[in-house]
């Protein structure tokens, strides 16, 4: 039973997190392009030093009104722009497109 | 436990793969030690799916926008660097690349083999005294064929003095993007430049099961076992055999030396040994030991084990080397808006070499590889200028596919300073790791430079539109040699011409430690023949 709960808990933190990260990307243009990727960015944002803390503080403090050019500093802005921007021309959807053409 | 064999090798990379399989063929009991077990097929995924890689070689030190010098080659080389043989380097130190798996660092080899030459041999080009090479050409030449011939390396008889012919397979015709930089270098080369076919170990046999797929990302590890390794080639045919064993996930950490009465120094009575995943020591009984671990771990291994008697590891070490190099790359303007050639044949397909003049106008020897593969990190991106969005995806994609780099050799200069030493940090199995100290020389900053300028020059001939100097920090070369220096006299090393330890009656060390000068060329195809050598001495003297 208790494994039955944490497993459903699990699920539940994990669709939280999917959707914050999908409000997170829309700070660039390029968030409809790596849609599904979405899963990914949380484990990867964790793991990076300078991104983890940008992750930190739109998880735990981020109000639901806000979006991410409105809640970040500048700065901030630039490398999460750089971060998904980075994604898209990483990913296999990118690569593909290019060899077609 | 306890364990006894007539021959213990410990290291199953370049050196220590021939050596174990030769002996093993041979008939006799080898046992073979390995930190770490043998890499899946699996983890060599080398097509166009970075979602298998899981994190797009996003690092945690990892910063955006990326910059080349920062992405991560391969995730085994990631993950070895939680069990590092030495210190977390200082910045702008010596970045040392390891593998704790079967194969080592052979498991990402490219695949490069050129022989050493004549010159390479009588130590023409050599900046040191102190290391010179006690044999010739001759001595090695019928190790270098037997080597080239079981390993399937392919290329083509030139007749060139600077890179001697071996016996090769047919090599795999140029590509499109070959052909550009070709052409358009071909006219202002001088009589000291010259192009050839790669020579490398990849098995292009139609039959094969193992046959080259052409993904062109050999330097990443091959995912169809193409490219020459000992677990993929030589395991195989030896592993049933009942006179050879192999202990993967296990560490050697100590030789426990016994002096000997008369003046033959000391003999290894055991190898003391952990086991990775459960942390019991396991002590071998060898008759023979041959320490194949690199130029980095087997100096560390000699060190920790003869820490209370210095005497024992005298010149151990000393005269680390690692290959200079130059690191250009560039998008060629020729191919945009072609179709993508999809054939990327080996990645490096074009090798360059000859001679050119340093500062001083004296000339030295160097050698290139021409690569073009499908790059995994954009890190152009952070170079490109905030362009509107269309016109950055349509960019990328030309970049994308039309993107080269030049890599390009020069010579070592031997120094004693340049060194590896016991640390005071030790691993999470209690064993002293090492500091390296590294200095690069004058000289070879001087050849770098004349290096780049060069590569810069032959790349913008062939339309490349930015030119980048990626930067070669100590150690990026993965060319480690010199620690456990060959020699004629104990005086001049650490090993005698058959790679025995002049201090020990049944010690014998042979990986790229006893190569005593690095010259421009690759120096794997030269261990290897120096572990088939070997091989053939231990029979005839042990069985």
């Amino acid at each position: 039973m208790a494994v039955r709960m944490g497993l459903k808990d699990d699920c539940r933190i994990m669709s939280d997190h999917d959707s914050l990260a999908k409000r997170l990307c829309q700070v660039s243009p390029y968030a409809g392009r790596i849609e599904p990727l979405i899963g990914l960015i949380p484990e990867i944002m964790e793991r990076n030093d300078q991104l983890r803390p940008l992750w930190t503080a739109w998880r735990q403090n981020a109000p639901p009104d806000l979006t991410p050019r409105q809640y970040f500093a500048r700065g901030q802005i630039k490398v999460l722009c750089d971060f998904v921007e980075y994604l898209y021309f990483a990913s296999d959807a990118f690569a593909r497109s290019a060899r077609r053409r | 436990m306890a364990l006894r064999a007539k021959f213990c090798v410990i290291g199953t990379g370049a050196g220590g793969g021939i050596l174990a399989y030769r002996l093993a063929k041979a008939g006799a009991d080898v046992l073979v030690i390995n930190s770490g077990g043998i890499p899946a097929q699996s983890e060599f995924q080398n097509e166009l799916s970075p979602e298998q890689k899981g994190h797009f070689e996003i690092g945690p030190h990892t910063t955006f926008p990326v910059r080349p010098e920062i992405y991560i080659v391969h995730p085994l080389l990631a993950d070895a660097r939680s069990r590092s043989s030495m210190e977390c380097p200082r910045e702008g130190g010596f970045h040392h690349y390891q593998i704790h798996h079967v194969n080592g660092l052979q498991n990402l080899w490219n695949g490069i083999c050129l022989r050493y030459s004549e010159d390479d041999f009588a130590n023409c080009h050599s900046y040191s005294e102190d290391c010179r090479w006690p044999i010739s050409l001759g001595d090695l030449a019928d190790h270098y064929s037997e080597v080239e011939r079981s390993a399937f390396v392919a290329g083509e008889r030139n007749g060139l003095r600077q890179f001697p012919d071996g016996s090769f397979l047919a090599p795999r015709s140029a590509r499109q993007i070959d052909r550009v930089f070709i052409d358009s270098n071909a006219g202002s080369l001088g009589p000291d430049l010259f192009f050839f076919e790669n020579r490398k170990a990849v098995d292009l046999r139609p039959d094969s099961t193992q046959k080259c797929v052409a993904c062109g990302n050999c330097g990443r590890g091959c995912r169809s076992g193409s490219v020459y390794k000992f677990s993929t080639h030589l395991l195989p045919e030896i592993r049933a055999l009942r006179n050879f064993r192999l202990l993967e996930h296990t560490r050697a950490i100590k030789l426990t030396a016994v002096d000997c009465d008369n003046a033959e120094g000391f003999s290894i009575s055991h190898v003391v040994a952990i086991d990775e995943r459960t942390a019991r020591i396991v002590e071998i009984e060898a008759d023979v030991v041959i320490i194949c671990a690199g130029a980095i771990e087997s100096p560390r291994l000699l060190l920790n084990s003869f820490a209370d008697d210095r005497s024992k590891a005298e010149q151990v070490g000393e005269f680390l080397q690692d290959s200079p190099r130059a690191v250009v790359g560039t998008s060629l303007f020729r191919l945009w808006f072609r179709p993508a050639n999809e054939d990327r044949g080996y990645g490096d397909h074009i090798l360059l070499g000859g001679q050119i003049k340093d500062s001083q106008g004296k000339r030295f020897p160097f050698v290139g590889q021409f690569w073009s593969d499908f790059m995994k990190v954009p890190y152009y991106l952070a170079e490109m200028p905030r362009l509107p969005r269309f016109l950055l995806e349509t960019i990328s994609r030309q970049v994308f596919k039309s993107t080269v780099t030049l890599v390009l050799f020069s010579p070592a200069v031997p120094q004693r300073k340049n060194k590896v030493v016991l640390a005071d940090g030790v691993d999470h199995f209690g064993q002293h790791q090492v500091r390296i100290d590294y200095e690069t020389s004058e000289i070879e900053a001087d050849h770098g430079r004349r290096l780049a300028a060069l590569a810069r020059r032959m790349l913008r001939k062939a339309s490349g539109y930015i030119v980048d100097d990626v930067g070669s920090p100590p150690g990026s070369g993965i060319h480690y040699v010199g620690t456990c220096r060959m020699a004629a006299d104990p005086k001049g090393g650490v090993v005698d011409k058959d790679l025995k330890y002049f201090k020990s009656k049944n010690l014998y060390v042979c990986d790229g430690s006893v190569i005593p000068v690095l010259s421009e060329k690759h120096p794997t195809l030269t261990i290897m023949a120096l572990a088939h050598r070997l091989a053939e001495r231990l029979i005839k003297t042990y069985i």
